[in-house]
């Protein structure tokens, strides 16, 4: 096991109870995920490049995610996929991401990797969609890896980030 | 229901109207306008008081955040069954058809309550769904720079939205209006204080 995951990540019971929820579910949020000198490379990431199409997405994206390979083949190893790629984000007052009626999410695991604490009330939560429906809603926390099988149909957005955010940033590293 | 009990008398004139017809063509970056005072001061205050003691539900999904009224329809309200006969009248339709020029169909107006508190936002959007043709927003709260709560109007390129280029600001007793196409993308900025209160809805073909 990669030296930046947590330890307890590599213990094979903890692996095999992430892969038995896995099954049954088809999410999971591991807490603690990192360990903190494996955080520093995507928390020093800088030169974000502001990316908007109005009615579609605003935030800032970086494409160089430093952890990217090792994110995914853990989500693999947990999924038996390799997860679907994107680029990292860093949302901040102001920013989001919207369910456009024209763009389809292709089914896929989306693993995701949050860098911050947040509050909910700040918006930037992140939310899985079917039919207009909730599937499944995460408010981020620091250094929490998300795993989750987007079935076909499902797709999902970052919550408008809002005033009360202050001028926090939200940055979530994509597997 | 006597529609210039409603309506201010300047907007019943037909010379009025053809100069608001000309405004609303040139407007950029897409036809629009904002015409103020439309109501009659009292109807205007009496629709307000009236529209306060609804119920409003929460409404939240990736392009909003607000809290919304039931379609005013189905409310049993006085005033409002007065306004939304207001909206439907052969007047109302006489003046949104002359001013945008829309193929609209008189008695086919929804409306509905909004309430947008700090936070709460619609972003960017065209508003099309078939039978809208004109959209129209009933501003009942003024809102300055400061609040935020501002109706932006983007830019567009090939029908894709580019930048926003012109923002109009909630003055109570301020009827706006704008006809949908596939470049009409607009939004409600961010609410940061104070409250936007607004009676919405489309004029149907």
């Amino acid at each position: 096991m990669d030296e930046r995951i947590n330890s307890f990540y590599s213990r094979p019971e903890i692996l095999n109870a992430i892969k038995k929820s896995w099954k049954v579910d088809r999410s999971v949020a591991l807490a603690g995920f990192l360990t903190e000198r494996g955080l520093k490379a995507p928390g020093e990431m800088d030169n974000w490049r502001h990316i908007i199409i109005p009615d579609k997405f605003s935030f800032e994206g970086h494409l160089r995610i430093p952890e990217q390979r090792m994110l995914s083949a853990f989500a693999k190893t947990i999924t038996g996929q390799t997860p679907v790629r994107d680029c990292a984000k860093r949302f901040k007052h102001g920013n989001y991401t919207i369910l456009h009626d024209k763009d389809v999410q292709k089914p896929g695991i989306v693993a995701l990797l949050f860098l911050d604490d947040w509050d909910e009330s700040w918006g930037g939560y992140v939310a899985f969609m079917k039919d207009g429906e909730t599937l499944y809603r995460f408010t981020p926390r620091r250094n929490t890896f998300l795993i989750v099988e987007r079935k076909k149909g499902v797709r999902y957005f970052v919550k408008y980030i809002n005033h009360r955010a202050g001028k926090r940033r939200l940055r979530i590293v994509s597997a | 229901m006597r529609i210039d009990y409603w309506i201010n008398a300047e907007y019943l004139d037909e010379t009025n109207i053809l100069k608001l017809r000309a405004q609303y063509a040139g407007a950029k970056p897409f036809p629009h306008i904002a015409i103020k005072g439309f109501l009659r001061p009292t109807k205007a205050r009496e629709l307000e008081r009236a529209l306060r003691k609804q119920q409003f539900s929460r409404k939240e999904a990736d392009l909003f955040s607000f809290s919304q009224s039931a379609d005013l329809h189905a409310l049993r309200d006085k005033t409002l069954k007065e306004f939304l006969a207001v909206l439907q009248s052969v007047e109302v339709t006489h003046i949104v058809r002359s001013i945008t020029g829309a193929k609209i169909t008189q008695g086919k107006a929804d409306a509905s309550a909004f309430i947008y508190g700090p936070g709460d936002h619609l972003l960017c959007h065209d508003d099309g769904v078939s039978s809208r043709r004109v959209a129209y927003i009933l501003n009942l709260s003024t809102l300055n720079a400061i609040n935020g709560g501002a109706l932006t109007l983007f830019a567009s390129k090939a029908n894709r939205p580019t930048s926003i280029a012109k923002r109009i600001r909630p003055q109570r007793n301020s009827l706006v209006l704008f006809g949908v196409t596939r470049r009409s993308h607009h939004m409600v900025e961010e609410v940061l204080s104070g409250e936007r209160l607004t009676a919405t809805g489309w004029f149907h073909g």
